[in-house]
């Protein structure tokens, strides 16, 4: 594949994709320059992937994997040892959160799930995406009889919370 | 609030309303990584083939020059043998690392392969390449008769090397396998929790 291949493809993707890729750093950055650092990683990640996408799956569903997987290997201590190695006349940001973003309920959904641990946090965004048991056990590598227990646990604690949220009339 | 309700909140999103990325910056980023091979890159490896593809050659050019002793030679063989080895190693980890699509254990299982390369390849660089360097150097002092400050400056070396491999190794590569160990243990707990029973 050409460099130029590549690049379109990259940038099509972006385009009909970033929603995956935000939703993925808002759920594993806890603030907004976690988030930036992790979003230039997960589209560096993305960019790589490019030439290894085949068909067999929908592009969509590849760029949820790669996002994903690179969330959940990032760190912050890695960030740190990479920011030592950049002096911070450098440091540029990617992204800026827009105004208009600004539902509450959602943001109470984003703050719950990001109290969850890695593992989980996976979990409840492929849910709420919509993936079935199987494409998330596909995802993940293991049965999808074992995600659906985690799953239960993910749903019963979301809708504990909601009541204490509902009660607080936030 | 019931699960369906949640997921139709989550359904409201405007996720391109979320952020603006900045195109600039994204161009920026990817042409600078698109020559790197992976984010993590074992600051061992880049400084020592550099080190060692500077010194090597400029030590044989030294010892022609001086008619040196043979073990000038010898030393300089070896600075060059072990950035070339450096080299052969980064690009088979390089290939290793290109991989995607893959399921969430089978990346985790390839970056705690990553993690165990690197820590291998620090240990080799402290105890079996350090120590022979020095121990020609310090030969080669001794056969030269070198004065006290040379000595002094080939010490300090020798312990700056082993502190920095040390601290490396200690700091990065080991919490950072130890790290992935613990989210693939995570994910493997999962195979173990009863199926539900439907």
């Amino acid at each position: 594949m050409t460099a130029t291949r590549q690049q379109e493809i990259f940038e099509q993707w972006l385009e009909e994709y970033k929603g995956i890729l935000f939703k993925i750093v808002r759920v594993y950055g806890h603030d907004t320059d976690q988030q930036d650092d992790l979003f230039q990683e997960v589209v560096i990640q993305v960019w790589r992937s490019v030439p290894k996408f085949r068909d067999e799956s929908a592009a969509a569903t590849w760029v949820y994997r790669v996002a994903l997987n690179t969330a959940i290997k990032w760190t912050t201590r890695e960030r740190k040892i990479e920011e030592q190695k950049q002096s911070e006349d450098l440091k540029e940001h990617m992204l800026s959160e827009k105004e208009t973003f600004k539902d509450e309920r959602v943001t109470w959904l984003y703050e719950e799930i990001n109290k969850l641990d890695e593992i989980d946090r996976s979990l409840a965004l492929l849910l709420l995406d919509g993936f079935s048991y199987k494409e998330m056990a596909d995802m993940i590598g293991i049965s999808s009889s074992n995600i659906g227990v985690r799953i239960h646990r993910i749903k019963k604690h979301l809708i504990t919370q909601s009541e204490k949220y509902q009660h607080h009339g936030i | 609030m019931e699960f369906e309700e949640m997921k139709k909140i989550w359904d409201t999103q405007s996720n391109s309303a979320m952020y603006a990325i900045d195109e600039s910056v994204l161009r920026k980023s990817i042409s600078k990584k698109a020559s790197q091979s992976n984010r993590i890159v074992a600051l061992v490896e880049v400084v020592f083939i550099i080190i060692n593809l500077l010194v090597g050659p400029f030590l044989i050019y030294d010892a022609i020059v001086d008619r040196d002793h043979p073990v000038s030679f010898v030393i300089a063989g070896f600075f060059i043998l072990g950035g070339i080895y450096t080299i052969i190693s980064q690009q088979r980890r390089i290939s290793r690392n290109n991989s995607f699509g893959k399921t969430m254990i089978g990346e985790l299982d390839d970056a705690i392969a990553n993690a165990d390369y690197l820590i291998v390849f620090s240990r080799k660089v402290i105890y079996w390449y350090n120590i022979p360097v020095f121990a020609l150097i310090f030969m080669k002092l001794t056969i030269t008769a070198s004065s006290g400050w040379v000595w002094l400056l080939m010490l300090t070396l020798f312990s700056l090397a082993f502190v920095a491999g040390r601290w490396e190794l200690n700091k990065c590569h080991y919490p950072r396998k130890e790290r992935l160990q613990k989210l693939k243990a995570k994910i493997l707990a999962l195979n173990e929790q009863q199926p539900l029973q439907v």
